[in-house]
Parts: C-alpha cells; structure tokens; sequence
C-alpha cells in the first residue's frame, strides 16, 4: 500500500476497546495492550 | 514509562480479500474474529535469506519509522479509492493502536482489528448459499456491516439490532441485478462479447 512518507510516530493506548464477546474471554490480555508487553504477542507482517 | 499520544484507537481505511472463512490481507495475512492483529518485522528474514544470515537477525518490533513493517491503513476512503484499492475486495474502517507510524496518507500500526465493513456489490457471490456462508464468516468479527456502493450504503448487520431487513432487501436486489445481467449476456457461440465484468 502506497501511504507516503513517514511523518512521526504515535504511542496509542486506548481506554477501552471491545472486541467480540465469545472471543475475549479466551485473550484478555490482548483488549488492551501494554506498550511494553509482558510476552511476546503472535505476531504477523502485513506489509502489501 | 511511555506518556500515550491518544487514548481512543485511530481509525483508518483499508481493503481485505474475502471468504467463507473470513477476512484476509491482500498479501494473503488471515485476520481472525475476535482476535487483535499484531504486527512483527519479517524484512530481517527477508534480508537474512538473501544475505545468509540467520532468520531473526535485526528482529525489531514493529512498526518502525525507518522499516516498513506493521499493519497498513490509508488515512481516507478517498485514498482507497484513488490508489484503486478499495477495487480489491471488501473495505471498512479499522481501528489502529499500540505503536503507529503516522505516513502522509496512512498509517503503519502495531495492533489492528477492524471497525466496520462495507460489501461492494460485485464482491457477493451470485447465489443465496454462498452469501449466507460468506456472511456467517463476516458476522463473527462482531462489527457494522454495510452493503452499497458509492451513492449509498445500507446496513446489513449491526452490533446492536443483528440481520437488518432492508440490508436483506438490498441484498435480494444486486442478485436479482446480477441475475438479468447474466440473463442478458449473449452467448459467446453467437461470437459477441459480454461487454463487462459482472
């Protein structure tokens, strides 16, 4: 995906962010992530 | 510890590919209900094979202002639009968090889960089977969706009401659309084209 030139970087930590019900039960721990993660999160490259 | 910049999601614009399964990434990156897409660097293994290192040499996590690793957004539909994007599939909206690289016209970000769907009519199948499969797969991301075109969009599911009829009706519609176009396409014994694209 063509986006320009980066401009800067942001640190964003929503308050509250509601995924789908029959799934948070099963990863809570990611609704709300912490800027510095206590472990390492499945992790993917979505670079087009 | 890092002061956030924001404390609500950025929403972004972006377009996936779309089956009975659900929501993939036009590089073929699977985006599960209910599960938070997080990004990480494979241009290190990238390097890696070519130059013989090892894979996960300079791993870093993504995204980073100097690497052009994480999950991508446009800031608009317009941009969508514009870069023939939102021609490759379903589009919607999508919530970005966590560390994000602002660009010109998107976003790079480290977390992503999508906030609302819009189904251009060409993206439907052609027959009630496979909508309903398709949309089975849609609905379990728990998210608006919206079926129409550029003149206007009709919800089709919400969070709030469910099924919503006159998204059904809609729906009926663009098939029984689809169903004269294909009526009227000559046959290509006859020797004449089609004319378009369905």
């Amino acid at each position: 995906m063509q986006i320009g030139k980066p401009v800067r970087t942001l640190v964003v930590e929503p308050l509250e962010l509601k995924l789908p019900a029959e799934q948070r039960d099963s990863e809570p721990e990611k609704l709300t992530p912490s800027p510095e993660p206590a472990h390492e999160p499945e992790q993917v490259s979505d670079k087009q | 510890m890092s002061i956030p910049d924001y404390i609500s999601p950025i929403v972004g614009y972006r377009t996936w590919l779309w089956d009975n399964v659900g929501l993939r990434s036009l590089c073929g990156e699977r985006w599960h209900p209910g599960r938070v897409l997080a990004a990480r660097c494979r241009a290190a293994a990238v390097v890696g094979t070519i130059a013989g290192r090892a894979e996960g040499d300079d791993a870093h996590d993504a995204p980073q202002a100097n690497c052009t690793c994480g999950v991508y957004a446009s800031k608009s539909f317009e941009h969508l639009h514009t870069t023939k994007y939102a021609r490759c599939g379903l589009y919607g909206e999508v919530n970005l968090w966590g560390t994000v690289v602002e660009h010109e016209h998107g976003w790079r970000t480290q977390f992503a889960y999508p906030k609302s769907l819009y189904l251009p009519p060409d993206t439907l199948p052609h027959s009630s089977a496979p909508i309903q499969n398709r949309l089975r797969g849609l609905i379990a991301y728990g998210v608006n969706i919206f079926v129409g075109d550029d003149i206007r969009n009709v919800p089709l599911w919400t969070k709030d009401s469910g099924l919503n009829s006159a998204g059904l009706d809609h729906l009926i519609e663009i098939g029984k659309e689809v169903l004269r176009s294909l009526s009227a396409t000559p046959n290509p014994k006859e020797g004449r084209s089609s004319g378009g694209e369905l």
